[in-house]
């Protein structure tokens, strides 16, 4: 037979097996097309710009002091921004749905690692504004909340616009002038009178440079107050906190499934029979499974956040009961989800390819990946997040390493609880399928 | 082949059914096994013959019937010390091939409930029934076809079961390696050990069983030594292979 011929046979020979493997099936089609739709979904959420769709917010809550007109219509446009989720929430009838802190309180949430922002309109607002003075504002936030804090950042300027009708900024935009129509010479005289603000700063501030669009990001009217737990290291941020240990979660799912798979190669093997004849209970092949793959899962993550230490400085002596008990949990969790896939699965190739899909739709909705917390999800998309190890687990580290809580918190308990909660119930359904699969029918 | 077997049973087996969802493997099979002997069961593909080991061996719960091993009713899933007294060894070379020989023994006969030294003693026990003892730190996955099935009867032998359950234990084998099976269970057979032998392979239960059950479609055809078979189809001098397609027929056996 000639090449041409001879690679026709073989190609269609090779497609008829692909497609009667259901395995590469589900690896090939199913996965990809799952996952696309969950990121896209998730990536549209967070750049949605047209008010079409839920949008990344930040959580700011909100004093206000002045309790002036002004105030109240600042305050007022804050609420309608899409960036923002504004706490306290009003109820219909104006009164508050959530407890009001006063300036003093809100402060003590931030530094307690309660509050990653809150926005302080002092007293004399009103005033400053008539008088283009400095304005009371203070923003109180932890540092390390990038993104939140960017969101609060526009969100806050854009309000202050909004209340204000633009008088806030007519003397400092000078590109938002030109744009408007000014003629250049008048926008060349207040070019150079920037560049003399400029000149100052950098005279007054060292080698600092001066970006002109700091004046938009709302560092200029707005004044910062951080505040970084002081058993957290200063460079560390919340992203880093969320990639550690989201990382290191999901990295550990894939390895303890793998483990897992070996109960598979038992059957296959034909070991399983002869160990199943041999005078010990069948649980124990089970329960000897998942202490060899809980000592593999805990070496594992010992060595990533060991290396989430090295690199990041993400805390891991701070709280080393707490760490204990979360990354027991996490293991126990883990190991029940591997077994289960373990039991119910056939082949290895058919354990490869449940876990690998169940896997990577946990860890995209579950917030190994991006820090979903700061979306509006859908009721659905909420639901399913909350039905995830990798949700569970990477917010306690969360909570842990960024907002340095302890096993004395609620979350970090209900979280725990939730995990031996699925460890339960993945083990018993695991044994189940077990003693189904290996002894009724061996 | 051996001095006549005590005429005490180890093992008698009742009315023993097992059905796969709807399709009946073994049906009303009732036989005895005295202590001592080589029990051959005999039958083509499908028989029933590797059901019926896995029922004495517990590894299947769903089985109807009555089993009394030594005299004393049990039921062998469940029955977990039963277990230590009834050996197997199976088909399939249930063996771990990225451990070594010596390993592989160690580690079933542990799970057997031997203590470290009696696994170690029935380790060095094993090695040289199976004629491995030069191979004992060697990976299994190096070993040959021949070797490996050796090895897999020893495992199955490493805790001394009064009762060895043999699974067509000479699938694939070369001669040479046959033989060193057969020796090894005559052997076993003479130390008074009694073993039950499956196999579709006539020369095989001429050789080592002293009595025969053939079985076809999960039923009992008969039972009996070579003599007592060939008897009972009045054919006194038939060869075994005869007595066999005799009564299991001739049609090809392709489940």
């Amino acid at each position: 037979m000639k090449l041409g011929p001879a690679a026709l046979l073989f190609a269609r020979k090779d497609l008829s097996l692909f497609f009667r493997d259901r395995t590469a099936m589900l690896l090939g089609f199913l996965l990809p097309a799952t996952l696309v739709t969950i990121f896209g979904y998730l990536m549209g959420m967070m750049n949605s710009d047209n008010g079409t769709g839920p949008m990344a917010r930040a959580t700011l809550w909100v004093t206000d002091v002045d309790q002036t007109e002004d105030s109240r219509s600042f305050y007022a446009n804050l609420r309608t921004s899409e960036l923002l989720r504004v706490r306290p929430r009003l109820n219909e009838d104006g009164t508050y749905l959530d407890t009001a802190f006063t300036a003093e309180q809100l402060r003590e949430k931030v530094i307690d690692g309660k509050f990653d922002h809150a926005l302080i309109i002092g007293k004399g607002f009103a005033e400053a504004l008539a008088s283009a003075e400095a304005l009371p504002l203070t923003l109180v936030r932890d540092p390390g909340s990038q993104m939140e804090g960017q969101l609060t950042n526009i969100a806050v300027m854009q309000s202050l616009n909004a209340s204000t009708e633009g008088r806030i900024f007519t003397n400092m935009l000078v590109q938002n002038l030109r744009n408007a129509g000014m003629p250049d010479v008048a926008v060349d005289q207040i070019r150079a009178v920037t560049e003399q603000q400029r000149a100052l700063l950098q005279q007054s501030s060292g080698n600092q440079s001066f970006n002109m669009m700091n004046l938009f990001s709302g560092r200029g009217m707005v004044k910062m107050e951080d505040h970084v737990p002081p058993e957290r290291a200063d460079n560390v941020s919340a992203v880093q906190a969320q990639a550690v240990g989201g990382i290191a979660v999901m990295m550990l799912l894939f390895g303890l499934t793998a483990a897992s798979a070996s109960l598979l190669r038992e059957r296959e093997g034909g070991t399983m029979r002869r160990l199943l004849s041999l005078p010990i209970p069948p649980g124990s092949i089970l329960l000897g499974k998942a202490l060899a793959m809980g000592v593999v899962g805990l070496i594992q993550l010992t060595v990533l956040f060991v290396v989430g230490e090295f690199l990041f400085e993400i805390g891991i002596w701070r709280d080393p009961l707490t760490l204990g008990a979360i990354i027991v949990c996490t293991i126990a969790a883990a190991v029940a989800f591997g077994l289960l896939i373990a039991s119910w699965a056939r082949t290895p190739k058919q354990a490869d390819g449940m876990s690998t899909l169940v896997i990577l739709v946990m860890s995209c909705l579950g917030g190994s990946w991006f820090p979903l917390q700061t979306l509006d999800l859908p009721m659905p998309m909420n639901v399913a997040m909350h039905l995830t190890i990798n949700h569970w687990s990477v917010s306690s580290f969360q909570n842990l390493f960024w907002r340095t809580k302890s096993l004395a918190d609620t979350e970090i308990l209900l979280a725990l609880g939730v995990l031996l909660l699925f460890t339960v119930l993945a083990s018993w359904q695991a044994l189940r399928l077990f003693r189904k699969r290996y002894l009724e029918i061996a | 082949m051996t001095a006549a077997p005590p005429d005490t049973a180890l093992l008698e087996v009742q009315s023993l059914s097992l059905l796969y969802g709807e399709r009946c493997a073994v049906q009303d099979l009732s036989f005895q096994v005295r202590r001592g002997e080589c029990f051959g069961l005999l039958g083509p593909n499908g028989a029933g013959k590797s059901s019926t080991l896995g029922c004495l061996a517990g590894l299947l719960n769903t089985w109807k019937g009555e089993l009394q091993f030594g005299g004393r009713a049990i039921r062998p899933a469940d029955d977990v010390s039963l277990r230590g007294k009834i050996g197997l060894v199976p088909q399939d070379l249930a063996l771990y091939e990225d451990m070594t020989a010596m390993e592989n023994l160690v580690f079933f006969a542990r799970m057997a409930g031997l203590s470290k030294a009696a696994a170690k003693e029935g380790a060095d026990r094993g090695l040289e029934l199976a004629g491995l003892t030069d191979r004992a730190k060697d990976r299994v996955d190096s070993f040959s076809g021949g070797m490996k099935r050796r090895l897999n009867l020893a495992v199955g032998d490493v805790h001394q079961p009064p009762l060895l359950l043999l699974d067509e234990p000479t699938v694939g084998v070369d001669p040479q390696s046959r033989n060193h099976i057969f020796e090894t269970l005559e052997s076993l057979s003479r130390s008074g050990r009694t073993l039950i032998y499956t196999t579709h392979y006539m020369e095989e239960v001429e050789r080592l069983c002293d009595r025969i059950l053939v079985m076809n479609e999960g039923v009992a055809l008969g039972c009996g030594t070579h003599a007592e078979l060939a008897t009972s189809i009045h054919q006194p001098n038939a060869t075994l292979e005869e007595v066999f397609l005799h009564m299991t027929g001739r049609s090809l056996r392709d489940s």
